[in-house]
């Protein structure tokens, strides 16, 4: 009995340390995660499912200047990209290979309307339509957090998805095609 | 009492203004209303900057953080009340916007953590409690003391620590073993061992070499622009004045002035080439749509232009269609005469190409030898590896016996011999490329160029003979042609034929050419002295 007595605050005082090991495996899995990738640092958007806010009405341009109402009744991709952002550069081709499938609509966001016109004579124009941003203000409507951001709309003008970063073939073919694909049904 | 007052206020004054720097908003953004203003404030401490993450938007300096500040303020001037404008936020950020997260069946887990805490707490405190004045009251005191002040355990209390110091210090080196192995996966700096004393003089030394180099090429660039401002209608100054820009990195000049080449040669194909590596170059590497329309304009034209092909196989890589990059590039080192640098591109992009898409390139096109190939010989031993290897080579040689319309195979089989310094395969493979490549001019050349170094066997003589011939067809006025016809004669002791071919080479050379090549008409004509000398 002597014996016993003094061993149970001992296994207390281990309780911490367990508890603290726990802990650090946790920490270590989630830094793990992050680093990797496999965990999902995209923040969501609660705004699909809702119908899309206004675009800008400052257009680039009369040629660029179509509403979103122009498009009513098919799907349409909004793109918030910026010509200072580089991986608006990037994503140019794989939103010119979308435009083919349905049309895009850019929103520049906090640009100045002759470096965007600049932008899209150096990397191509695949846009239906380009707005002006100049102060992000419809950007805060539309919840964005960080350029390139990209929007689907169905024929009603309900936000169906939301990406955040550029476009690349990958996300076209992962994530865009099958949303389209679903739409079409 | 009044100057203490005063000292104090001061001071005040002074933490105010150090603290001041702290807040990210600026005054601009202030709402007149002293009220508005103040529930602006408020309203931003509770709002998160989605940049930044762990800010308020009231703290943060990021450019969203600024916009929701407006937003607020803007809300707040139409009259909204906080909650609305709290609302309308999270209406498009979500929950996530709200440094408070707000009660929902979500978020209940995280609400009710510290309540659950308290209750374990409590309910393990309640346990040791009762445990503890179940035992004899003096033995857990006497075991208190003793963990205090770690005095020299008496022999029945020494028990107790004698289980739990080794599991305590097991835990202790478990803990320190994983630290270790996070630390070398995540966090170990790698950086070179570089004394600050020597990075400064390297710093200097880098410092005097680039402004040099800038020097250079700046100079460089006043000279294409002179010859441009001299003769402005020719194709040649504007490609020279293009290249000096692209050197000195002003990619969009070097844009304009191949824009006026493009003119003024009538939209060669060539330099429209050009125009479209030099719009992606402005681009930082991308293959822009524009550039992409040039380079389908030159392929119409053109279809084997090596560059163009070659920014069309980057097209598709950067497309991600790596198996239509391929194909292109495959194309370009089939159609680019060996050993140019189109061919070595074209073969370095094709591994890096199938590399990414997880593609395996047909074997004829694969350069050789490969990083697997590599690694297994290196591994071996050195008989193993003498028998791999050459049980390598000896079976491209059959293969191209059996299969000689193979450019790159015996290009690989060439080097392979030459690697290995096997002279006696190497001229094999030699003789056999030139024989089986009759229009490869670089293979008649490398066999040629062999009996300078080598002693001429008879063999070579006769092989070498046949591709003079080949080699005339093409060209018997060229430099290559006059060179080795020369040797050739030579080698086979016809020494008047020989001193014919150096005479007309000597001649057909350019009369002041520059730098090493002075040298080699000087070494020409001396070795046609020497050859009359012997006549």
């Amino acid at each position: 009995m002597s014996d016993q007595a003094p061993q149970r605050p001992r296994l207390a005082f281990l309780l911490p340390v367990i508890a603290f090991l726990l802990l650090a495996v946790i920490a270590a899995v989630g830094l793990m995660g992050t680093i990797n990738g496999t965990r999902n640092a995209e923040l969501p958007s609660v705004l699909v499912g809702k119908q899309a806010p206004d675009l800008p009405n400052i257009p680039l341009g009369e040629a660029l200047a179509r509403p979103l109402s122009d498009f009513a009744g098919q799907p349409v991709l909004v793109n918030v990209m910026a010509s200072w952002c580089a991986p608006c550069r990037a994503e140019i081709p794989a939103l010119a290979l979308l435009s083919k499938e349905v049309p895009v609509i850019a929103i520049a966001y906090k640009d100045k309307a002759e470096d965007t016109a600049i932008f899209l004579s150096q990397y191509g124009n695949p846009f239906e339509a380009v707005w002006m941003d100049y102060d992000g203000t419809n950007a805060i409507e539309w919840g964005i957090y960080g350029v390139p951001e990209t929007f689907l709309l169905d024929g009603d003008g309900k936000i169906i998805l939301r990406h955040a970063g550029p476009v690349f073939k990958d996300t076209i073919t992962n994530v865009i095609r099958p949303a389209l694909a679903e739409l079409a049904r | 009492m009044i100057m203490v007052k005063r000292l104090l206020s001061l001071l005040m004054v002074g933490f105010a203004l150090m603290s001041g720097s702290a807040f990210a908003i600026t005054p601009e953004e202030q709402l007149s209303d002293p009220i508005l203003e103040e529930r602006a404030r408020d309203l931003s401490a509770q709002l998160r900057c989605l940049v930044c993450q762990n800010q308020s938007i009231d703290d943060s300096d990021a450019d969203l953080a600024k916009d929701l500040r407006r937003e607020v303020r803007v809300q707040l001037s139409d009259g909204l009340s906080d909650d609305v404008i709290l609302a309308n936020l999270q209406a498009t950020y979500g929950d996530y916007i709200l440094l408070n997260p707000p009660v929902s069946r979500a978020t209940s887990i995280l609400w009710a953590s510290p309540l659950l805490l308290l209750l374990l707490a409590g309910g393990l405190f309640w346990q040791f409690r009762r445990t503890a004045s179940a035992a004899p009251s003096p033995m857990a005191e006497d075991d208190v003391s003793n963990r205090a002040t770690q005095t020299a355990p008496q022999n029945d209390k020494a028990q107790a620590p004698s289980i739990a110091r080794p599991a305590l210090a097991a835990l202790i080196g478990v803990i320190i073993v994983i630290t270790a192995i996070l630390y070398s996966q995540l966090g170990r700096p790698e950086l070179a061992a570089q004394p600050l004393a020597n990075r400064d003089t390297q710093r200097a030394e880098a410092a005097i070499e680039n402004a040099a180099r800038q020097a250079a090429l700046q100079d460089a660039l006043t000279k294409a622009q002179d010859k441009v401002a001299k003769v402005p209608q020719s194709v040649e100054a504007q490609l020279e004045l293009a290249l000096a820009y692209a050197r000195n990195d002003e990619f969009q000049k070097e844009g304009e002035a191949l824009r006026r080449a493009l003119a003024l040669s009538d939209g060669a194909p060539v330099i429209k080439a050009m125009l479209a590596e030099s719009l992606s170059r402005q681009a930082d590497g991308q293959i822009t749509l524009p550039a992409r329309a040039l380079i389908s304009e030159v392929l119409d034209a053109m279809p084997n232009e090596p560059r163009a092909l070659f920014m069309a196989g980057l097209a598709a890589y950067q497309d991600e269609a790596y198996e239509m990059a391929i194909s292109i590039w495959q194309e370009l080192a089939k159609s680019a005469p060996q050993g140019t640098l189109w061919a070595g591109l074209a073969q370095r992009n094709i591994v890096t190409a199938a590399q990414e898409g997880g593609i395996t390139v047909p074997e004829t096109l694969q350069p050789a030898p490969d990083a697997e190939m590599v690694t297994a010989i290196t591994a071996a031993s050195d008989e193993d590896r003498a028998e791999m290897i050459d049980s390598m080579v000896s079976s491209l040689e059959a293969r191209l016996a059996d299969n000689p319309d193979d450019p790159t195979g015996w290009q690989r089989l060439v080097q392979a011999r030459r690697v290995l310094g096997e002279e006696e395969g190497l001229l094999r493979a030699l003789m056999g490329a030139a024989q089986a490549l009759p229009e490869q001019r670089d293979a008649q050349l490398d066999l040629l160029e062999y009996g300078l170094s080598h002693a001429a066997s008879p063999a070579w003589l006769k092989s070498a003979k046949a591709a003079l011939m080949r080699l005339s067809a093409d060209d018997e006025m060229a430099l290559e042609y006059l060179f080795f016809a020369g040797h050739v004669a030579r080698l086979s002791g016809d020494t008047n034929q020989a001193i014919g071919y150096f005479e007309a080479l000597y001649q057909a050379l350019p009369r002041n050419v520059v730098g090493g090549d002075n040298d080699f008409k000087a070494e020409l004509r001396a070795i046609i002295t020497n050859l009359k000398a012997q006549n």
